[in-house]
């Protein structure tokens, strides 16, 4: 499983990542796509994730990124 | 802007390949991705899951780009939505930063094979776009597309490497 960027976030990422991995094999390729099981994981993961992308000043890349669109 | 178009086949359903894609980091042919976050991920009103991941690569960088502007880590964003009643996954994928140095844009579709619903077609198309002058940017891109097509054996192997691993999907 990958790391996460920034790697007080990897714990939290793995957990979330393991959820999703199997949500997407057990629910969403079966067409249960309402079930909605690592929400909280995928939070709590965001939490981190956030924090480090401004800490670490890769926000201003996505921002610009996003604005080309 | 020099573009590269391919088209190849995975000997593997699309939902084993799907899978395999989306947990394709880390694996041997891309030691070169140290990281992988999912920015983003909702369903749409089509039910279509949508994903936008940050990818850092490091290293195996050219040496004209680490002497032109020390270049030795690169932020990558890929956006990939998956349809998995039609059974198809498109993605892009492009750099955010070193945008003086180069653009590279890559985009691929992942659906069954026309011929054999059992197997995968994946279409490739890259780009890439310099904007540097006297001709260095031209030579980038050149250098760029010579090297393309090796790296998309790398990461056609890499998603391979995944699948095998997982056996057990779906």
């Amino acid at each position: 499983m990958s790391s996460s960027f920034s790697e007080e976030c990897t714990p939290a990422k793995q957990k979330y990542d393991t959820c999703f991995n199997d949500w997407y094999v057990n629910k969403f390729l079966k067409g249960d796509i309402h079930n909605r099981e690592c929400d909280d994981l995928f939070y709590e993961y965001k939490q981190c994730l956030f924090k480090a992308l401004k800490v670490k000043k890769v926000e201003p890349l996505l921002e610009a990124a996003r604005k080309e669109d | 802007m020099s573009v590269y178009k391919d088209e190849s086949e995975f000997d593997a359903p699309w939902e084993n390949i799907s899978s395999a894609w989306l947990r394709r980091y880390p694996n041997p042919y891309s030691s070169h991705v140290v990281s992988a976050d999912v920015l983003e991920r909702y369903i749409d009103e089509k039910g279509r899951l949508h994903t936008e991941r940050l990818l850092v690569k490091q290293g195996r960088v050219p040496r004209w780009a680490s002497e032109l502007l020390n270049v030795s880590k690169s932020y990558i964003l890929e956006r990939s939505i998956i349809d998995a009643n039609k059974r198809e996954l498109l993605s892009e994928t492009f750099n955010i930063d070193h945008l003086k140095l180069l653009k590279a844009m890559e985009y691929n579709r992942y659906q069954p094979s026309q011929e054999d619903s059992s197997k995968t077609s994946i279409t490739t198309l890259a780009q890439f776009a310099s904007p540097l002058r006297l001709g260095l940017g031209r030579r980038v891109q050149k250098y760029c597309l010579k090297r393309f097509p090796e790296q998309l054996i790398g990461s056609r192997r890499g998603i391979l490497y995944v699948l095998q691993k997982y056996k057990s999907f779906s």
